[in-house]
């Protein structure tokens, strides 16, 4: 593994209460390997920008609230592991309550 | 203006939604309360009931006809080394039995045998097979089961996102609580006649050496310490020996850990050298779960750990095919739960992996008697957050069958209080004088940041305050405590937006979790001894003769209090055994 390879990320924004619309957050350079998309968000939310909201609880693959969509498909983010190009997007067919973190009353089960 | 935005009028608001807290509601509404049943998270994933894999234990007497209560209760009381509430205890095991046939009412499977009785296991620390457990999904079968129920009871309001911060107390009485509605961000007053804490354990003041919820922050405890409240046995914290700590993506994942005691999976430090032999030379890895644990913290803290602060677990001298099989038989293609190994880059066929204990389950927690009582009026507690069961160390299994049984009397005892009494006026000027705190780190422009603040509290504890301890280090790490909590006063949020503020939940958790912290740090101060789960280097033996005691801890303005309360040997006395 090398230490240097980073990643590209794109991450869907949407306050329904003050945004018109969904926009997109950019971020370059993002350290990805042996990380998990859950390990990326916190990374982004911790260095980046605080006002990010996603969900997660177990981080051990078991409570299903950090269901979310990578690159089209929905991923439980903690045990996805993250790649060099990433689109993430809230949980397809999920109401958005605010960016990632979406309405989990209707129970899905987890795809991945 | 006033900063409460929403009020809510409830007879019971029970905090923490899982194995506790939702058979705590279902009990309050077998009793006719108006149940409120919140969760910081979300109902059926949050905490840590769900995680459980396995063991569940109960006298059922079904696998040997031998066990029974009386049996169980000795076990109970001897795997916490006398430190344990014989009363709670005896109330514990002969109610556990019903317990569980209840949940199975509610639709939880558990494995039988053909006869219809319950396949149970022989776990470490009982005489008797007793664990009940479904395949290795035992808590998602309490999950199941208790929102079943939870569903078909419409007088349960499930408040999800909605962190409860702080207990309203009107001469010596619950009048109400405040929680901040994460999802709109405004602070929301409920006046109730009774809470319940079940909030589960506080392992989050280990992160990343946790293998637990993100949730458990101690926020009941430190409502519960600022209420008036008596918290105990504090100083006791369970680790597992063997979590991955390398790398991230594997961060926490326990189960690994049977490469060591099934597979041949040997310890190394960063030297190469097999450390067990300093500390177990007989059993060397095979050693006690205790012993393995204190031994590896010890090489980490010592500086003889890993890059990533583990030791090397090693099962790659095995042939290739030696460890391709094991793993075909228990993880196959070197996955589970849908964590791939081999994806994540670690082939342990060739490679040692990092490992490192992990916080698990907190024995201490809020004192409470045989009625969930916690000695404020209308203010209840059950489950993990408690302590009383499991003394000085908890055996396994134990868990999952006290969260059914306190959680089900402190729904009904609440209840019927809630029922009698006339409800107290929450004081005004109290709600907005928290108001006005809890609002402080999102109104103030300038101060410290919280995970600054949040880091050095979880490395002073893994390191300080963790599996070795000694008076010089505690004494240190105390005074840190105390200086961070006092820093923690000024934390500013950077982030303004009210809706789903996760810098604001977690600067004012990590308030919680530092009070909890020092006052964990202050108790194993005090116990001058070890026993159970609690080491010290200073004072290695167990002495029976002084510290047949409870660490108690107390708040008073902002100062912890720490005494110490008598046992008593209710139904089993040490010399007897
Ligand atoms: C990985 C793992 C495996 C385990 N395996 C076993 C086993 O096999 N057998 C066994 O007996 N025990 C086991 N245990 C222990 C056992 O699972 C727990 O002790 C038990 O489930 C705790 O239940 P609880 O309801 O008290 O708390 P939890 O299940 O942790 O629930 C806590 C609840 O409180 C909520 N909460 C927290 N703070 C707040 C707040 N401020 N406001 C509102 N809500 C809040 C959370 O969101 C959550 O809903 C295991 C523990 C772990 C970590
Ligand atoms: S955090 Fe629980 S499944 Fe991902």
């Amino acid at each position: 593994m090398s230490e240097q390879a980073l990643a590209k990320v794109k991450i869907y924004r949407y306050n329904p209460k003050v945004d018109r619309e969904p926009y997109y957050d950019e971020y370059d350079g993002i350290p990805f390997e042996g990380r998990t998309v859950l390990d990326v968000l916190k990374y982004v939310y911790e260095k980046h920008d605080t006002s990010l909201a996603f969900r997660y609880s177990c981080r051990g693959g078991l409570c299903n609230v950090c269901l979310l969509m990578l690159n089209g498909k929905n991923v439980m983010s903690c045990k996805k592991l993250a790649e060099k190009e990433m689109i993430i997007e809230p949980a397809k067919n999920k109401k958005v309550i605010k960016d990632l973190m979406v309405d989990l009353s209707e129970k899905v089960e987890a795809g991945v | 203006m006033s900063n409460i935005v929403t009020q809510i009028e409830t007879d019971v608001l029970v905090v923490g939604s899982e194995g506790t807290g939702a058979r705590a509601a279902i009990e309050a509404d077998n009793y006719g309360a108006r149940t409120i049943l919140a969760s910081k998270g979300i109902f059926g994933g949050s905490g840590v009931t769900l995680m459980a894999p396995y063991s569940c234990c109960v006298a059922f007497g079904h696998e040997d006809p031998r066990d029974n209560p009386r049996e169980h209760e000795k076990d109970t009381i001897m795997g916490g080394q006398f430190l344990g509430n014989q009363r709670l205890i005896r109330v514990y095991t002969e109610n556990a039995p019903q317990r569980m046939l209840d949940l199975e009412s509610y639709g939880a499977r558990f494995n039988k045998k053909e006869d219809g009785k319950f396949e149970q296991v022989l776990m470490p620390g009982h005489r008797f097979p007793r664990a009940i457990h479904y395949k290795f999904a035992t808590g998602k079968q309490f999950r199941k089961g208790l929102m079943n129920e939870v569903g078909r009871r419409p007088n349960i309001k499930v408040y999800e996102d909605f962190f409860v911060l702080d207990l309203l107390v009107e001469s010596g009485k619950i009048s109400g609580a405040l929680a901040l509605d994460l999802r709109t961000g405004e602070l929301v007053l409920v006046k109730t006649g009774a809470v319940i804490l079940a909030t589960g354990g506080a392992m989050e003041m280990f992160y990343p050496r946790s293998d637990a919820s993100c949730d458990l922050t101690g926020d009941s405890h430190a409502m519960a310490l600022r209420a008036g409240a008596q918290l105990r046995d504090l100083e006791f914290m369970q680790f597992f020996p063997t979590g991955m700590v390398h790398p991230p993506a594997l961060n926490g994942v326990i189960w690994i850990g049977q490469l060591r005691y099934k597979c041949g999976g040997l310890l190394y430090n960063r030297y190469g050298e097999r450390f067990m032999k300093k500390y177990d030379p007989v059993n060397m890895e095979l050693s006690t779960r205790d012993l393995v644990s204190r031994a590896m913290a010890t090489e980490i803290i010592e500086g003889r750990g890993t890059p990533h602060g583990g030791v090397w677990l090693d099962v790659s001298y095995l042939g290739d095919n030696i460890v391709e099989a094991y793993a075909a038989e228990v993880f196959p293609n070197f996955s589970f739960r849908g964590y791939n190994l081999l994806e994540a880059g670690v082939d342990i066929r060739k490679d040692a992996i990092e490992v490192a204990p992990m916080a698990h389950f907190y024995m201490g927690g809020i004192t409470i008697n045989e009625f969930c009582e916690t000695g404020i009026e209308g203010l209840y507690a059950a489950g993990e957050v408690t302590a009383g069961i499991n003394g000085a160390n908890r055996i396994e299994g134990n868990a999952l069958s006290e969260i059914q049984v306190f959680g089900a009397i402190a729904g009904q005892v609440a209840a019927q209080y809630a029922g009698q009494q006339a409800k107290s006026e929450p004081n005004r000027e109290q709600v907005e004088e928290k108001c006005a705190a809890l609002l402080a780190p999102l109104e103030r422009n300038e101060g410290v940041s919280y995970f600054g603040l949040r880091r050095q509290a979880q490395e002073i504890m893994w390191t300080q305050v963790g599996l070795v301890r000694d008076g010089e280090k505690l004494e240190k790490a105390a005074a840190a405590l105390t200086s961070l909590r006092e820093q923690s006063s000024r934390i500013c949020v950077r982030n303004k937006t009210r809706e789903c503020n996760r810098e604001w939940m977690e600067a004012l958790e990590t308030q919680n979790m530092l009070l909890l912290a020092e006052a964990m740090a202050r108790s194993a101060l005090y116990r001058k001894e070890t026993r159970g789960a609690h080491y010290r280097r200073d004072y290695p033996e167990k002495n029976n003769d002084q510290w047949l005691v409870n660490v108690v801890a107390t708040l008073e303005g902002e100062k912890l209090n720490i005494n110490q309360a008598p046992v008593e040997f209710t139904y089993l006395k040490p010399e007897e055994v």
